[in-house]
């Protein structure tokens, strides 16, 4: 069963993280608390949308040690500490694509999208000519429409995390989201 | 684009076992070098004088470099690149400890580029090299961040050891014994601008070399270049462990069977999740019980366009209210109003009602409020409606229920197997044998089991325990033998070595010294010796048996061309 998203803070958690955060600014053996505390929602994300589990851990070292170098620079903005997280695996994450020419890897649970795109319960998974049809949709989309596609119907996260990462209002996430899935629905049923 | 379909998850465990805060700080620390400290800034500064120097030397057209020590394209290894590095002495091909018999057969380096921040293993056919982060230290003995470059070459059977030119013979208090491997490596390394690092003892390699499950313990030695010796470096290397590797065939487990269950599981779990979904969305439609009007004179009577709003259809001449008014509303009720619009505000709930005369527009949010016959009205929809929902939210959650024991049920097989899977591959890892010693310093090493050398005839009675009598007997010694080629033409060696198919080593016999060699004869026997061209030749099998003791001669095949590997398939049957 899917559990509440562990992103999501409380005014006094948000507090607490940002002492934490001041405290790793003075001190680099500060930040073991919050790389303990994000490191498996890092890994999720990187692993989402890569093919190796290897490669995912790699890369979450990378966004760690990224974020650590550049934490004197980190600004709060009052989200949680992973939204600036996110952000850094995401550019990250594209870069590799680039630097290693590499294919984008989508991973979808197929019962629950499926619904998401005939817009009612379905036990049935995705034909091979469905399975077709979905990836010529998904192509057809721009990095940043795959990007909360996947936050939203393939990773299950609230508008306003995801909103919190890609720095844009909540109302605005939400109607991309609509307007994305819509797109992708019309390809997928035509 | 790559889509996968129901991966399977990675587990929380799993994911966190991967963390490492303390190689995150080593990494970080490292990375924050000031340039002037950076790997890449030495070797460009290193580089850059180097290639002034070349061009001056080339000008005063004294080129001293020759061809052969250019740097290779492709591995950005130099070809000298055996050299001496800081805290050891490592040999070169003019080292009288090691001479390879051959320039052509030769046994050939691997190169790895290695990423020192990082944990790593290499893998070779029967052994794995495990270097842990930050193992290697400049001159200075600081720790490195530069890519590092390891020449490695593994010697595995008799036809390594010979072509090796390694001397495999050990002395130990005036004894000298021939080794027996179980595996020899040679691995050296440097920086990737070619500067002399060292293995941090206190942060070792490990080699494991995977051996027979019967292999009992075999001792660890370094080549010591200096002495000309072998150093005995611990003697405690036999590890039964549990391997990383699965034998399919040593276990009944159903891996297609596993997947099927896995993917049963998940596809269960998906509907089940999908189920609750709905009924948290139907849940979200519970109708809202009607209220009814208390003051008339604060509420709004209108009619209402039934095409417009068919949830208010059963009524008419309806009252609203507003709701939680932020601002003071009292006058709107005494002012007069040309227009009334009603819009939808949250379905189902609460409205908003936007009055306008020719100075004013105001907007409020307000609810419906029953009276009299719309209260009855409203009640009976109401009682209806709620009906409805309990009726269809107790089939979801029966749905929702139902596949909930679904999953539970294929949770519960999925786990059986992955039980299953995990106990198997505890079985097979229970059996694997492997020879495992840390590397402390660049070199040769060896996991050897000594054996006596046998006796000159002469010692024999001086030292009886060298050979048991039964082995005497076995043991064939030919005095002042004599070689030619299938020509007759008289064939002059400085050594001999003699491969005997059930010991995993090669007895080097100096013709010059001790014009004598010795073989098993209850074993498969090969001899090999190199002509002054360097030119193989192997002496004829035939020979072995009918062999007298003295003055034999034995005829030798010329194989100038003979590659390694063919020589092993010849000699090892490999």
């Amino acid at each position: 069963m899917q559990t509440a998203s562990p992103y999501h803070h409380t005014n006094e958690q948000l507090v607490s993280e940002l002492d934490m955060i001041k405290a790793a600014q003075k001190d680099t053996k500060n930040f073991e608390g919050l790389y303990n505390k994000y490191y498996e929602q890092i890994f999720r994300y990187c692993y989402q949308r890569l093919d190796n589990e290897e490669e995912a851990h790699d890369m979450t070292s990378q966004v760690f040690l990224k974020a650590l170098t550049n934490l004197n620079k980190y600004e709060y903005k009052g989200v949680p500490f992973g939204s600036w997280l996110y952000r850094i695996a995401m550019s990250i994450v594209y870069q590799s694509f680039k630097d290693k020419k590499a294919e984008k890897t989508v991973n979808i649970d197929s019962i629950i999208f499926k619904s998401v795109l005939i817009d009612e319960p379905t036990e049935e998974l995705f034909s091979s000519e469905e399975q077709l049809k979905l990836k010529l949709a998904l192509k057809t989309l721009k990095k940043e429409e795959i990007e909360i596609i996947e936050l939203r119907y393939f990773e299950d996260r609230s508008f306003k995390e995801i909103a919190e990462i890609l720095e844009i209002k909540e109302n605005n996430a939400k109607v991309k989201a609509h307007r994305i899935l819509g797109k992708l629905k019309i390809k997928f049923t035509t | 684009m790559k889509i996968n379909y129901d991966r399977p998850k990675v587990e929380s465990s799993s994911i966190n076992q991967k963390k490492n805060f303390d190689q995150l700080i080593k990494l970080h620390a490292s990375a924050t070098l000031p340039f002037y400290k950076k790997g890449w800034f030495i070797g460009t500064t290193i580089s850059l004088a180097a290639i002034v120097i070349g061009i001056l030397l080339v000008n005063e057209e004294s080129y001293i470099i020759p061809k052969e020590k250019s740097i290779q394209k492709n591995s950005l290894v130099s070809n000298n690149f055996i050299q001496k590095a800081e805290g050891k002495i490592t040999y070169t091909e003019d080292t009288p400890c090691v001479k390879p018999p051959s320039k052509r057969l030769t046994i050939p380096f691997e190169t790895y580029k290695i990423d020192p921040s990082k944990k790593q293993s290499i893998h070779l056919k029967n052994a794995t090299i495990t270097i842990p982060s930050f193992a290697f230290l400049t001159k200075d003995k600081k720790q490195t961040s530069d890519s590092i470059l390891l020449k490695l070459r593994v010697f595995n059977d008799p036809i390594d050891f010979i072509l090796s030119g390694i001397p495999m013979e050990y002395d130990s208090a005036g004894k000298t014994y021939t080794f027996e491997s179980s595996g020899m490596f040679e691995l050296e390394g440097r920086t990737i601008n070619n500067s002399a690092i060292m293995i941090d003892e206190n942060n070792p390699l490990t080699i494991a070399f995977d051996v027979p499950e019967e292999t009992t313990n075999f001792n660890f030695y370094e080549l010591d270049t200096i002495n000309k010796s072998w150093s005995y470096i611990t003697s405690n290397t036999l590890r039964k462990e549990k391997s990383s590797f699965e034998t399919p065939k040593t276990h009944s487990f159903d891996e297609s069977e596993w997947k099927t269950t896995y993917r049963n599981q998940n596809i269960a779990n998906q509907k089940w999740k999908a189920a609750e979904k709905e009924v948290v969305k139907h849940q979200k439609t519970k109708p809202l019980r009607p209220n009814k009007l208390n003051e008339k004179d604060k509420t709004f009577t209108l009619d209402i366009d039934k095409r417009q709003f068919p949830e208010l259809s059963s009524f008419s001449k309806l009252n609203f209210e507003p709701i939680n008014a932020t601002k003071n509303i009292s006058s709107i009720y005494t002012t007069e109003w040309n227009s009334i619009k009603l819009k939808e505000h949250k379905k189902g709930v609460s409205y908003q009602i936007i009055l306008q005369n020719e100075s004013s527009i105001e907007s409020v949010i307000a609810k419906p409020v029953y009276e009299g016959k719309n209260w009855a009205e409203a009640q009976l929809l109401y009682s209806d409606k709620f009906a409805k929902y309990v009726s269809m939210l107790d089939q979801k959650e029966a749905t929702s229920e139902k596949l909930k024991e679904d999953y539970l049920k294929k949770k519960q097989l999925f786990d059986e197997r992955d039980q299953l899977k995990n106990k198997v591959k505890q079985t097979v890892q229970s059996i694997s044998t492997s020879l495992v010693a840390p590397i402390l310093k660049f070199g040769i090493c060896n996991f050897d089991k000594p054996i006596v050398n046998r006796p000159k005839l002469e010692e024999k009675s001086k030292a009886p325990i060298l050979a048991s009598p039964k082995e005497d007997l076995r043991i064939k010694t030919i005095e002042r033998p004599s070689f030619a080629n299938e020509k007759g033409n008289k064939l002059q060696f400085e050594k001999i070595y003699v491969i005997e198919s059930k010991r995993n080593a090669s007895f080097t016999y100096d013709l010059n010294k001790n014009n004598h060699f010795k073989y098993n004869t209850t074993s498969s026997i090969s001899i090999i010796g190199f002509n002054e061209n360097q030119d193989l030749i192997l002496i004829d099998k035939a020979n072995f048996k009918t062999a007298t003791k003295n003055n034999e001669t034995f005829i030798g095949k010329e194989m100038p061309n003979i590659s390694v590997p063919e020589l092993k398939k010849l000699v090892l049957k490999i």
